[in-house]
């Protein structure tokens, strides 16, 4: 694969004043092997604490709340603008689409932590790391209810109903349960031979009860309330489980080896970064890479290159942008400054204005990631319109050289002598324009 | 500073005006042989010119326009352009803005060099760039102010068309199939809801917002706008409407807020060059040479077209295709410069470097 197509399909695509790298193999292995850290940024207890000070300020003063969220955003964009290693933070994209933790409250202060926290560390390590720091983070915990996800025999809903005869018992919510079947591990399967039954699920949830945040107290972020947990032995697709937290960590443990789990992600990750039918050669060659080598994702990051690598690429770009890729592309083919305020926080309005505002996942399941889901009519207006405004941010750039940034060996002739001056009639009618023609050409759609 | 300090905006049109549908000149006997397709019926006519004067007629959809005419507020200059007889845009709209000639564009404009000459205000620089990046004409050294609005805009049909060309081009038919869609559903909105939906455009808006600051007592004094989107290539007859509809909008913003002010302004609405005489066989119009220009605001001695009319002939067009020029935009400028902003004759070849020999188009003001 050309370094342009790695970079445009790997990483967020070339940026303008960089050259591309001369080897595209030996791109991907040295950031896979020397992955550059996470971008700082508040921790969930440091959020967590400015999220009490701001709520005790009786003056009504939300301040901390929501620069920690900006900081946030600005700081995934300037990072997704800058980085040499577009395709550690593209595998991050992934996982964190893969959780895709929505909601509001208290969640949207810990998305960026959630980032930092559960998956920077483990995007090459294991897979059964990633699904445990995932599973328990605040965020999730949060987002997904298992903060009033009560054992129905626990300590807490016998003391409730003993107290509260009138009202309705403390009990489970399956929220988290259900969503770490179907979306995280084993997914459902198929309809006459479903992978787990409602039962399930619901030792799942007794598995799950008792795992919960500290919002207001010490110590501001994950903790186990023994009392919320339901007693007794769980039985989850056939293993047993013994009372207590430890369960959690062995149930995620057999989840991370489950081979429909390995088959599930290998599938995700082939649609999201290859191509929208997950081709079958590509995800056995992730599934193998999984399975083998011990849950290990740096060598699955490995193979989806070379996999996909080897792959003919018909045609040759294939890969729908989603309107991230789009912004992040478009930004960095026009050599947008990542220490400039402004244009970082452009590019994380850019997000919304397009329909896919930066970690609001809509749904627990993330974000379209194939074309027919993300093309609308208006949609693609909005994408004309989009182009259009940021091309006016840029009035001084050649666009012959913002072309060959853009689109590499896919530049259309017929678009590039667009740019002569000697064109006559075909020539583009100014700058703005001729950025405009790039990014909404076919080619640039494309990654 | 003091309220009756006069004022000046340029607003430049990218893409090149066609002058001969905005201004057309219904009374030259040859127009219908070259162009019918792009013509509007005659004055009086359902859905006809505004008449100015008995041989042109102003575009059907610049009633604001047509209005400030009416009110001697308005001169229409036709087969105007500059020295340059280049088809390029690029080349044209940077020799029209700095002034340059016939050749070698500057980087600064022609209203950056003015801004020397004109005292800035307290707090306050005396130039204005209107929108989110400063047009060539007022950029340079010499420093000015600017205000800019964040929403999306939205691009002109004819740059939309120019989209979907190059995507038909393309292997990749999805995107195509997108683009053409999303064009049609457009074409038809503006279409169905016509000039209702161009007025509220991000371009009204910084007029609108020029002419606050301007028509303030301690604002700014000069500002520059621009407008793309006039190269209409293709289906002019579609695409040309949303343009004149924005402009005439957008000039009447500038009236409306300038209050008081406007007495004491003029507004030079020009573009880097003219439209072939000709119609082309895509319903539009390709690159010419002599365009159309105007001259608005309340300190203007209005109600009147000037042009020394060239003709459409055959024998009289430039190159044999082209409206020719008759004006150098830069005498009109020589007479705003010395009769609006008060300008000695240092000051103007400053601002308007080798044009001592070009005599200033002058009583263009009351």
């Amino acid at each position: 694969m050309t370094p342009y197509d790695t970079l445009a399909r790997f990483g967020y695509g070339p940026r303008l004043g960089e050259p591309l790298p001369t080897d595209s193999m030996a791109w991907i292995l040295n950031q896979v092997w020397v992955p550059e850290p996470a971008p700082a940024g508040k921790s969930t207890r440091d959020v967590l604490m400015d999220h009490k000070k701001d709520k005790l300020n009786l003056a009504g003063f939300d301040g901390m709340i929501a620069v920690n969220i900006s900081a946030d955003r600005e700081g995934w964009a300037k990072h997704r603008l800058a980085t040499r290693q577009g395709y550690i933070a593209r595998l991050v994209d992934f996982w964190m689409h893969h959780f895709s933790v929505g909601g509001g409250g208290h969640v949207i202060t810990m998305k960026g932590a959630f980032e930092r926290e559960a998956v920077w560390p483990n995007v090459l390590g294991r897979l059964d790391d990633m699904l445990r720091a995932g599973l328990t983070h605040p965020a999730m915990l949060m987002f997904l209810d298992n903060d009033s996800n009560i054992g129905p025999t626990s300590q807490t809903a016998l003391a409730w109903a003993t107290s509260n005869p009138t009202k309705p018992p403390k009990g489970r919510n399956e929220n988290l349960a259900r969503e770490t079947l179907e979306l995280y591990t084993v997914s459902p399967g198929p309809a006459d031979a479903p992978h787990y039954t409602h039962a399930d699920i619901t030792a799942v949830a007794d598995i799950l009860s008792g795992h919960t945040v500290a919002l207001t107290v010490e110590p501001f972020g994950y903790e186990f309330h023994a009392a919320d947990h339901e007693p007794g032995v769980k039985l989850v697709m056939g293993e047993t489980y013994m009372p207590g937290p430890d369960a959690l960590p062995a149930l995620i443990d057999v989840l991370a080896h489950d081979h429909r789990t390995l088959w599930h992600i290998a599938r995700k990750m082939a649609q999201y970064f290859h191509d929208d039918s997950a081709p079958p050669s590509l995800v056995s060659s992730l599934y193998a890479a999984l399975s083998s080598a011990g849950n290990n994702l740096e060598c699955a990051a490995i193979v989806l290159y070379t996999a996909a690598a080897g792959m003919a690429l018909t045609p040759p770009v294939s890969k729908y942008k989603s309107p991230q890729d789009l912004v992040l592309s478009f930004a960095r083919a026009c050599g947008a400054n990542p220490e400039h305020r402004q244009t970082v926080a452009r590019v994380v309005s850019a997000l919304g204005q397009l329909g896919q505002p930066l970690w609001a996942f809509g749904q627990p399941n993330g974000w379209p990631v194939t074309a027919d889901e993300w093309a609308s009519t208006e949609g693609t207006a909005r994408r004309l319109d989009w182009v259009y405004t940021w091309a006016k941010w840029y009035p001084t750039l050649d666009p012959r050289a913002v072309a060959q940034v853009a689109l590499g060996p896919h530049a259309p002739p017929e678009l590039l002598a667009a740019f002569d001056g000697d064109a006559g009639p075909e020539e583009v009618a100014s700058l703005r324009e001729a950025l405009t023609l790039i990014a909404c050409s076919a080619e640039f759609m494309h990654r | 500073m003091s309220a009756t300090d006069p004022r000046l905006v340029v607003v430049v049109l990218r893409g090149a005006m066609d002058g001969l549908a905005v201004l057309q000149p219904y009374g030259d006997a040859n127009l219908p042989g070259l162009r019918a397709p792009l013509c509007k019926p005659q004055p009086g006519a359902s859905g006809g010119l505004f008449d100015l004067g008995g041989f042109f007629g102003l575009h059907p959809l610049m009633p604001k326009l047509a209005g400030m005419y009416q009110d001697g507020q308005a001169i229409a200059f036709h087969a105007i352009g500059g020295p340059y007889r280049t088809r390029s845009h690029f080349e044209a709209q940077a020799l029209m803005e700095s002034a340059a000639g016939i050749t070698n564009a500057s980087p600064d404009g022609f209203l950056n060099r003015m801004l020397a000459y004109v005292p800035d205000g307290p707090s306050v620089e005396a130039g204005l760039a209107v929108g989110n990046t400063a047009p060539h004409v007022i950029r340079g050294p010499e420093d000015y102010g600017g205000i800019s609005k964040a929403d999306l805009d939205r691009p002109p049909s004819s740059l939309m068309l120019r989209v979907a060309e190059f995507a038909a081009l393309s292997e990749r038919p999805f995107w195509w199939g997108l683009v053409d869609e999303a064009l049609q559903a457009r074409l038809y909105a503006w279409g169905v809801t016509g000039s209702f939906i161009y007025s509220p455009t991000q371009f009204v808006a910084e007029a609108q917002q020029a002419a606050m600051l301007l028509a303030r007592d301690d604002g700014p004094r000069v500002a520059a706008l621009d407008l793309v989107g006039w190269d209409t290539h293709a289906r002019q007859n579609e695409v040309l409407p949303e343009m004149v509809t924005q402009l005439d909008a957008a000039l009447g913003a500038l009236r409306d807020g300038l209050g008081a002010a406007w007495a004491h302004t003029a507004v030079f609405v020009i573009s880097e060059f003219g439209r072939r005489a000709a119609a082309n066989g895509a319903g539009g119009s390709d690159h010419g040479t002599g365009g159309a220009a105007f001259l608005v605001g309340g300190a203007v001695d209005g109600g009147r077209v000037i042009a020394d009319w060239p003709g459409l002939g055959a024998g009289q067009l430039y190159a044999g295709m082209d409206l020719d020029i008759s004006t150098d935009y830069r005498a009109v400028l020589k007479g705003v410069l010395a009769e609006h902003m008060g300008f000695d004759a240092a000051e103007v070849e400053a601002t308007l470097p080798g044009t001592l020999g070009l005599s200033a188009v002058s009583g263009l003001f009351t």
